[in-house]
């Protein structure tokens, strides 16, 4: 087997020699070592109990706030009229964005072939599930009469009367659930082999029975993994426009109803390019550390995150780009009202947020023309971190600012946020890190059958 | 290699197991790709069907060596997809467009682009469902007892090392000949794989504890189907009362602020509501004068017949206050029928149905009603008339809050006419229909 | 008949006197509950935290509380009252006293249970409307702070007595004070034009001689008298007849206010400014304060109501020349002051006979004299402009300030407090409280334990105007009666009740007492019929004669002095309190002051420029000094106030009103602040105020411009209203009839769909504002009919007032010299609705004929379709804003709601529904007889209340209908049209009619300016 052992920047693109995707000279045994050490230490990093203390009681402090916000009603958020929505929305969007770029990265990349991806895919795949299930909770909560939220579905009822399939938020539903389903599907036959590598590597019964039974008796025939393949493909072939369209339903949310600044075609391929890029950012966020905390270095190699750090760039272009022509439509539209919209965000009373946005969203990425950026872990994490308050202040933007503010001079009003909503928003970042942390800890992190199919193989004897 | 064949020998002494051992396969084991590969080309060659290889990651050297057909797989995905698109259209259709229809925003009650979003979703979902479920059965998964598990050796089948298997069912299968032809093929080791049942069984504590969650499981069904099938003296369960019960009365509820508990209530003395001044007396009180005599009336439940009736110097009056024709005449025929013959008959002879029926039982309390062919009834002014029906008479209730005024005075016109029927003469027969009449 | 007297004797039977009640244990508790939940609302006191309590405690009810299906128990009357049905409304004919005027209103009964308060069509002063007060009187019925019992206040705490035992206690008292000749009798009380009370009050002149009557206004009610009395040496008091009136001009004289006539003023006003009914009128306002007549004014002229006295007299001197003769020019004068004199008095001249100048009651006797004096010039009076008698004033009539040094000097044996609440509007220098606790024996009857209640040693609880019998005269001078809907809910009895018991006949009630005064007014031959009549019509007979006075040959008066150039502090009624009687009814303290949009306060209202110099803002808190009194009360910065003068309105700061307006001994604080301090005697205009700001500021609540408004925003504003409001010159209008519908130029409207065709009826409203004065009492009478809920002052603050209709109201041009438009908004049913597509479970769709339907238990909450309303009139239950009403002990508020809507609960969405209930009721009506619904049938709330008769409502496919003919109408315009929403309401264009002189340059040629 050919490794490579001495330290080496796989970020430097040497024409004629594709660079290798693994370092730190790992073969087939070390990789399966590598990954499956994180399950099986008995003592997981001190970081981790203090990140899961604190993410759990966050969590914690969201279950509570929850049921303030359900016992006494939306009253308690800062939600008024004209700004029916705020933080609720603003939040769903935000999470449902990040849910983008796993499936992104296993599907697309995939597809594409893209063979970098094996090693950051199983993370995003399960940030995607995690970010979505946090996404699914603010539209539920933030209903008037929860009680009743089961009759967004077509469930048969004695009243004989149905949702209304015209409406966008019944798209929403059906979007969204699909997706949470098909990605969670996507991530878990990916590990079906890498379980059946932690049930073979299990030392107690216990373990070997709860990931015996998870792997379904996996023993990687080749006519096994044939089929996986296939499947793989298919369900790859599947999620990719699921992935486009979640977003693009989304953004029906706005872009079908009346009010000026929502009212826009642009809004589906801006929205997905929104989303990518706030996927990839919160990829970044988590990978950075993880890699340090987990000792996954040589399989999250620099030139993984360089790669991420390119599609953020191209990314927040894109979305640059839709900044700039919403202002041409609005301009272009001659409306009054969608001209106003638009001149009301930068200078009226929320211009902090849209420049906050701008500065995040569009600046803050064009530092990964330099190399340096592109290379430097921190730096990157850094950007990311900006990323993700950039791509938030987005979702507060279009919400917030264009509601504020419609048709009529008298219904215009003013939203300010309460300490429930701050309080459930960070909660669901407990939530969110919370399954993260649990995932990390019992579950393999990368998958190692994809690297070792993407580790070069010797052409000896 | 001996170790290979010592071992099942070994498992063959003890007695639990004896009877159920079989051979199941025998397994090889390489420690690369390309030796496996090559290996299973021979095997291939050598003639075996039942070969399968296992390796930590899909590589596609396998494919060929092993001719891995085509999957029907991409077919379900696609069927799938085709029924999940359809089934979401056709609900989407039969909902909005058939049971529950409803103009909204004056769009039509099927409009397809608004109808696609859903349909998209459908079909991935369905298809996706489809695939993984459809990859797990085409590879007989799940299957958690594999003899191929048990052996120490294959647990690196998922870590770091290749096998070749060659099924004991196999048509050509020779244990000999396959170990030998295996070893031949570069293993670093073979060794046989042996059925054991005693290891298929599920561990009590998993169908236990499946048991019992089926039991907990069985419970609240149970207790919605007793529910459902007896009858309780409370009323049902009603957890969140949404706006089914409002702070706010409604006619005939209670309200305990009032001391007879009543919503309702009661009229104040001498108000009088839009539309009740009542200021025709002719009309509404059947008396003939610019005053109303107002505290004539008698209260309603009068006690027994009084002996000098001082209704008898009221000025009464002897016509009908209202335009008559047919039309009222059947009006009044009608609602004689309703309220009055009850009790006064339909001819009007006070033999009622209720009065047959209380002089059977010999109710002592009941005054039969008058005959209206009485010459004391007849000679009455209608005004006088009208005022007993109002007002009531004897036990007679007063009728006016049951009877609008217009019908009461068409009732009397119905009764003028059955008396007018007991006592008349041929003459009073219109001469058209004279012939009619002798006809019979 | 026998209905009547069977009902008589039920009602006998559910009398129910305190002690009977003891026994319910329900009654018990709501007696003797510490805290009575508030009928109106979470009062101002109320912190947020407790409040936020009281919601959640509301959910554990309707979730705990309620696990099972409620059982109901059927209660139906043993005796079923004749030509009612139980659930069918019945209306009566009945009236309320204000300001010295009865007050016509017919109100509707739900099962025996007044619901509603509307208008009396045939009646010439209410023409089947109301003002805003009228329609919120109602809830003082069911108010839970009502005084339900008498109270004994010489010890502490107080003890509940029966009336037996005040009769006990009152017995030697009467007969002491009856032996004196009534010397220690006095009887404080308010001026009132009921005959009863008359003629009860001459018989007390004459059985004790020696009594004194002391009549005692917060707000004045007798300067226009006065100044009668100095013109024509006989005091009457004007009645204006606007039909005859093509030019108006008024100085201080807001008469579509609190002025008795403000509703006829209003329909008489409003048929005037319709361009295709004929000519327009005009109307000159020259005040301190934006008025509702500023509002509607041509051309208005902002100046301290010090300085006006002088304005009138240069208008008279320029008249008078223009008497003599000399022809009056225009004035190119760079004063806009001038101009405006020069044009007004051409355009008095132009219209002799045919116009009116009348003066608003702060100003002073001599300033109402000389306008009477120049009407009288220009051969006004007699047309426009006629005298009413009014009732010579008692032989035993005395001041205020005598009875408080009678009471100081302890002479008074037996003091009567009748209604009022002298007590909290003494003005400065008055200390009443104190001097009333001097009386031997002081007795208080009233609606509430309220400031004077709590200063005197009995506290009786009066009758509300729908518990008892009464009468009283209307503004033009009709004998109206006043007719009890339900038996008085805590034996409250009635003012001419307690005078009677004074005079001796203890058993006397108030029906028995009116009756009696009625003999002596309707014709006794045919007597029993007319008072028949008079109960059902709810008034009798023809207008009193009016009469033309001339003037006094010796009149002379006085050239105004110049006034100082300080600071003046203008005192007004409030638009929601009066006079701080109604400081209590939730619904008035939420009802945005029509000019300013403030809830739930009263704030110094200052001008732009003044704020200035000042250097306050709005929302700043300020000291108010003025004649050695100092108020701090919070600063509002209002276009058009007159620069120099501040503007306070009284009614606020009760420290005993009840939960709603404030009660000190439960720890509510008090709604607003109490000026009536300020002044020393009945004056309302007090010159040599200081304003000085005290660096901290207070919140204020107000339903437009939740916040101030950055530049940004204000341009666009400015652009916008001409496309939301359009409105035009007279001149522009008969240039171009239909100019409105050429002031947005979109596209054609066309849509993706085959419009259903909506063939059946076709519901629609329309609203002219060229008609609408912005009055609010559509807004008021929407929430009594509707059940919407009050939501408080924090909430307001919020955003999220609960009002199914609003008034939207915009400045326009110059700050100092604003134009007000105003546009009453309500859901307007549009026909794309875009509220129905985005609604994932339906719960808003559109019904057959064309309502937008809102399924309350269907609505999820999801708020999408109010996000996705142009015209922002979806509004959310963010709280259980109805949990005061589910909560225990609630029976009594409960009574307020309207049984034919729906209470909504939590969550759920709601608006406007075009009185839905209304037309249900008028459809069955119409099936029950076999014929389709007649034209103008089907009246929703909104439309029944407005004065102006701006709200037409029918429908659209009846092509003969009122509403169809307006919509086709060249001045109907949709508002956002260019949404293609197609609304079902649409507006009539504002046409305004501005002289010449003073016409801008955008009223001479707007239209082109709209195209350019």
């Amino acid at each position: 087997m050919s490794t490579i052992t001495a330290p080496y920047d796989n970020t430097i693109e040497t024409p004629g020699r594709r660079a290798p995707l693994v370092l730190g000279g790992h073969d087939y045994t070390s990789v399966t070592k590598v990954v499956c050490e994180i399950a099986e230490t008995p003592q997981p990093p001190l970081a981790w109990f203090v990140a899961f203390g604190i993410s759990s009681s966050m969590t914690l402090m969201f279950l509570g706030f929850a049921g303030y916000l359900v016992t006494t009603g939306i009253g308690v958020w800062g939600n008024n009229s004209p700004v029916f929505w705020a933080w609720d929305i603003v939040n769903f969007v935000f999470w449902v964005g990040i849910g983008h770029a796993g499936t992104l990265i296993s599907a697309i990349l995939f597809l594409f072939r893209q063979n970098w991806r094996t090693s950051i895919n199983r993370a995003a795949e399960a940030m995607t599930v995690f970010a979505v299930v946090c996404a699914g909770l603010f539209p539920t909560l933030h209903v008037g009469r929860i009680w009743v939220i089961y009759w967004l579905l077509p469930l048969p009822n004695q009243n004989a009367i149905w949702p209304n399939f015209r409406s966008p938020l019944l798209w929403d539903v059906f979007a969204v659930s699909t997706y949470a389903t098909v990605s969670t599907l996507f991530w878990y036959m990916g590990m079906i082999p890498d379980l059946a590598t932690f049930r073979d590597r299990a030392t107690n019964k216990f373990k070997q029975f709860v990931y015996g039974v998870l792997a379904l008796g996996w023993t990687g025939s080749a006519r096994q993994w044939y089929r996986f393949e296939r499947a793989y493909l298919l369900l790859a072939a599947l999620a990719t426009p699921l992935v486009l369209s979640v977003h693009t339903i989304v953004s029906f949310d706005f872009a079908t109803s009346q009010v000026p600044g929502w009212h826009t075609t642009i809004f589906p391929p801006y929205f997905v390019a929104g989303a990518v890029f706030s996927g990839f950012g919160m990829v970044l966020t988590l990978m950075v550390p993880g890699r340090e905390l987990f000792g996954l270095k040589d399989l999250i190699t620099p030139r993984h995150l360089e790669n991420v750090c390119k599609v953020l760039l191209a990314t927040g272009t894109m979305v640059g780009y839709a900044y700039a022509m919403e202002f041409f439509v609005a301009w272009y539209s001659g409306s009054r009202y969608e001209q106003f919209a638009f001149i009301n965000r930068m200078f009226g009373p929320y211009w902090w947020a849209y420049w906050t946005m701008v500065t995040c969203n569009v600046i803050s990425p064009q530092l990964f023309w330099f190399r340096k950026f592109r290379t430097s872990p921190w730096l990157m994490f850094t950007v990311s971190i900006f990323v993700n308050i950039g791509m938030w202040f987005e979702r507060f933007v279009i919400t917030v600012t264009s509601l504020h503010r419609d048709y009529l001079p008298s219904s215009w009003g003013h939203y300010a946020p309460t300490w429930v909503d701050i309080c459930m928003f960070a909660g669901s970042f407990g939530l969110f890190f919370t399954l993260y942390l649990l995932f990390c800890r019992y579950l393999p992190v990368v998958a190692m059958a994809e690297v070792k199919g993407v580790m070069p193989r010797t052409v000896e004897h | 290699m001996t170790s290979i064949l010592e071992e099942p020998l070994k498992t063959e002494t003890t007695e639990a197991t004896k009877p159920q051992r079989a051979l199941a396969c025998v397994l090889a084991e390489y420690d690369s790709p390309q030796a496996v590969a090559a290996a299973a080309r021979q095997v291939m060659a050598a003639g075996y069907t039942r070969v399968d290889a296992h390796a930590p990651f899909p590589f596609h050297e396998l494919d060929a060596a092993l001719a891995i057909g085509k999957s029907r797989l991409p077919w379900m995905t696609l069927g799938a997809a085709a029924i999940g698109g359809a089934s979401g259209l056709l609900r989407e259709w039969w909902m909005n467009a058939v049971d529950y229809q409803f103009l909204i925003s004056g769009k039509p009650l099927l409009s397809m682009p608004s109808n696609m979003p859903v349909v998209f979703a459908c079909a991935v979902l369905f298809a996706a469902i489809t695939t993984l479920v459809g990859m797990l059965l085409l590879n007989g998964l799940p299957r958690f007892s594999n003899p191929l598990l048990r052996s120490e050796r294959f647990r690196r089948a998922t870590n770091d090392r290749f096998f070749i298997s060659v099924d004991a069912r196999d048509r050509r299968f020779n244990l000999d000949a396959v170990t030998s032809l295996l070893q031949s093929s570069g293993a670093l080791a073979v060794e046989e794989c042996w059925t054991d049942r005693s290891g298929a069984k599920i561990p009590p504590l998993v169908w236990q504890g499946a048991l019992v969650a089926l039991a907990l499981l069985c419970i609240p069904p149970a207790i919605i189907a007793r529910m459902r099938a007896t009858d309780s003296r409370v009323p049902r369960f009603h957890l969140i009362q949404d706006m089914d019960f409002q702070p706010k009365f409604k006619p005939q509820s209670t309200n305990a602020f009032f001391a007879d508990g009543r919503a309702d209530r009661p009229q104040l003395p001498g108000t009088i509501a839009r539309g009740d001044l009542q200021d025709d007396d002719r009309l509404h009180r059947g008396l003939d004068s610019a005053e109303p005599i107002v505290a004539a009336a008698p209260p309603p439940a009068a006690p027994g017949a009084p002996a000098p009736d001082p209704l008898d110097a009221m000025p009464w009056v002897a016509e009908f206050p209202i335009s008559i024709d047919v039309a009222v005449m059947k009006r009044g025929q009608e609602r004689f029928n309703i309220y009055c013959s009850t009790c006064h008959g339909l001819g009007g002879d006070g033999d009622g149905l209720i009065t047959q029926r209380a002089l059977e039982l010999e109710q002592g309390t009941w005054v039969k009603p008058v005959s209206f062919h009485t010459d004391a009834v007849r000679k009455q002014p209608v005004g006088r008339l009208f005022h007993s029906i109002t007002n009531g008479v004897r036990k007679m209730p007063p009728m006016g809050d049951l009877i609008p005024v217009e019908d009461r005075w068409a009732i009397l016109l119905y009764v003028r006419a059955l008396q007018r029927s007991r006592n008349a003469s041929v003459q009073d027969v219109p001469a058209d229909l004279l012939p009619q009449l002798e006809a019979q | 008949m026998s209905s009547v007297t069977s009902t008589s004797a039920a009602a006998r039977a559910y009398w129910r006197s305190l002690d009977q009640l003891q026994q319910t244990p329900e009654f018990t508790e709501f007696l003797h509950r510490e805290f009575p939940v508030a009928a109106s609302e979470f009062p101002q006191g109320f912190s947020r935290r407790r409040w936020l309590q009281l919601m959640g405690a509301s959910f554990a009810l309707t979730g705990a509380a309620g696990c099972r299906w409620q059982s109901d128990t059927l209660a139906s009357l043993p005796v079923r009252p004749a030509n009612r049905v139980p659930g069918v409304p019945q209306t009566f004919a009945t009236s309320w006293e204000l300001g010295g005027y009865a007050r016509p209103i017919v109100v509707t009964s739900y099962d025996g249970r007044p619901i509603k308060v509307e208008g009396n069509r045939e009646h010439p002063d209410s023409l089947g409307a109301t003002d805003a007060l009228s329609q919120a009187m109602i809830l003082h019925l069911y108010d839970p702070d009502r005084s339900t019992a008498i109270l004994q206040q010489t010890e502490q705490p107080a003890v509940e007595r029966s009336w037996d035992e005040f009769a006990a206690e009152l017995e030697p008292v009467l007969a002491a004070v009856k032996a004196s000749g009534g010397a220690g009798l006095r009887v404080l009380t308010e001026t009132s034009s009921s005959p009863t009370r008359s003629r009860l009050q001459t018989r007390i002149a004459s059985e004790f001689p020696q009594a004194k009557w002391v009549e005692h206004n917060a707000i004045p009610v007798r300067n226009a008298i006065a100044g009668a009395e100095l013109a024509f040496g006989r005091a009457l008091r004007p009645h204006l007849d606007l039909t005859a009136a093509d030019i108006i001009v008024t100085f201080d004289d807001d008469f579509f206010g609190h002025h008795p006539a403000g509703v006829r003023l209003a329909r008489e006003w409003a048929d005037g400014r319709v361009p295709e009914a004929g000519p327009m009128k005009r109307l000159y306002a020259v005040e301190s304060q934006f008025s509702l007549v500023g509002g509607v004014a041509d051309h208005r002229l902002p100046m301290k109501s010090s300085d006006i006295p002088r304005f009138l007299d240069a208008l008279e001197e320029l008249v008078d020349k223009g008497l003599a003769g000399a022809p009056i020019e225009e004035s190119h004068d760079d004063s806009y002051g001038l101009k405006f004199l020069a044009t007004v008095a051409a355009d008095l001249l132009a219209h002799r006979g045919k116009s009116v100048v009348s003066v608003g009651e702060t100003q002073a006797p001599a300033v109402h004299a000389r306008a009477y004096r120049l009407n009288s010039k220009l051969g006004n009076i007699g047309a426009t402009l006629s005298f009413l008698p009014v009732p010579d004033p008692s032989p035993i009539a005395a001041e205020l300030s005598t009875l408080v040094e009678e009471l100081q000097a302890g002479k008074v044996e037996l003091l009567l407090v009748l209604g009022g609440n002298p007590v909290y509007t003494a003005p400065a220098g008055i200390e009443l409280a104190a001097a009333i606790r001097q009386a031997k024996w002081s007795v208080r009857l009233s609606n509430y334990v309220d400031e004077t209640s709590l200063a005197c040693q009995w506290h009786l609880p009066a009758a509300h105007p729908l518990e008892c019998w009464g009468d009283g005269i209307s503004e033009s001078g009709r004998l109206t009666l006043q007719q009890p809907l339900i038996a008085p809910l805590f034996g409250g009895k009635s003012d001419i009740e307690l005078l009677a018991w004074v005079l001796g006949d203890v058993d006397a009630t108030s029906q028995s007492l009116v009756r009696q005064t009625a003999t002596t007014l309707l014709p006794a031959d045919r007597f029993d019929k007319e008072w028949r009549k008079l109960i059902h019509d709810g008034f009798w007979g023809k207008p009193a004669a009016t009469l033309s006075p001339t003037l006094r040959a010796d009149l002379n008066l006085p050239a105004a002095t110049p006034a100082p150039t300080d600071l003046e502090l203008v005192l007004t009624p409030s638009p929601s309190t009066y006079d701080g009687r109604f400081a209590n009814n939730g619904w008035l303290q939420e009802t945005p002051q029509p000019l300013s949009k403030l809830t739930w306060d009263n704030a110094a209202l200052i001008a732009p420029a003044t704020a200035d110099e000042l250097g306050l803002k709005t929302g700043s808190l300020a000291a108010l000094h003025v004649a050695g009194q100092t108020v701090e009360l919070p600063v509002y910065v209002l276009p058009g106030q007159a620069p120099g003068s501040i503007g306070v309105a009284l009614g606020y700061g009760r420290t005993a009103a009840g939960h709603v307006g404030g009660l000190l001994s439960d720890g509510i604080a008090a709604v607003g602040v109490n000026v009536y301090g300020l002044r020393t005697g009945a004056e309302t205009v007090l010159t040599k105020a200081t304003l000085k700001g005290t660096g901290r500021q207070y919140p204020l609540s107000t339903t437009q411009d939740h916040h101030a408004i950055d530049t940004v925003g204000m341009t666009e504003i400015a652009g916008r209203i001409g496309e939301l409001v359009r409105e035009g010159s007279l001149g522009e209008y008969e240039a171009h009839p239909d100019f409105a519908q050429h002031k947005v130029h979109h596209p054609p409207l066309e849509s993706l769909w085959k419009e259903p065709s909506s063939d059946g009826r076709a519901w629609g409203m329309s609203i002219d504002l060229s008609r609408c004065i912005g009055c609010n009492s559509c807004m008021v009478a929407c929430q009594s009919e509707n059940n919407v809920p009050v939501v408080g002052k924090e909430q307001i603050a919020r955003g999220r007032e609960m009002h199914w209709i609003r008034i939207d109201r915009y400045f326009k041009g110059d700050v100092n010299q604003p134009e007000i438009v105003t546009q009453p908004v309500a859901c307007h049913h549009c026909e794309n609705a875009p509220c129905e597509q985005v609604c994932p479970v339906a719960a808003t769709v559109h019904s057959p004929e064309g309502l937008n339907d809102m399924a309350y238990n269907r609505c999820v909450g999801t708020r999408y379709c109010a996000n996705n309303c142009p015209y922002k009139v979806r509004r959310f239950n963010f709280f259980d804003y109805n949990a005061k009403y589910e909560a225990a002990n609630t029976e009594l508020s409960r009574m307020l709601m309207n049984p034919e809507v729906t209470v909504r609960e939590r969550g759920v969405m709601e608006k406007c529904t075009y009185c839905v209930q209304r037309i249900q009721n008028v459809k069955i009506g119409a099936k029950n007889e076999q014929r389709a619904v007649r034209d103008g049938e089907v009246v929703t709330a909104c439309q029944q209340a407005c004065p102006a008769n701006a709200i037409v409502f029918g429908d659209l496919n009846d092509k003969s209908s009122r509403v169809a003919a307006l919509h086709a109408g060249p001045r109907s315009y949709a508002m956002l049209a260019e949404l293609n929403v197609q609304p079902r309401t649409k507006y009539l264009a504002r046409i305004r009619n501005p002289h010449p002189w003073l016409a801008t340059a955008a009223e001479v040629h707007g239209h082109e300016e709209a195209h350019g």
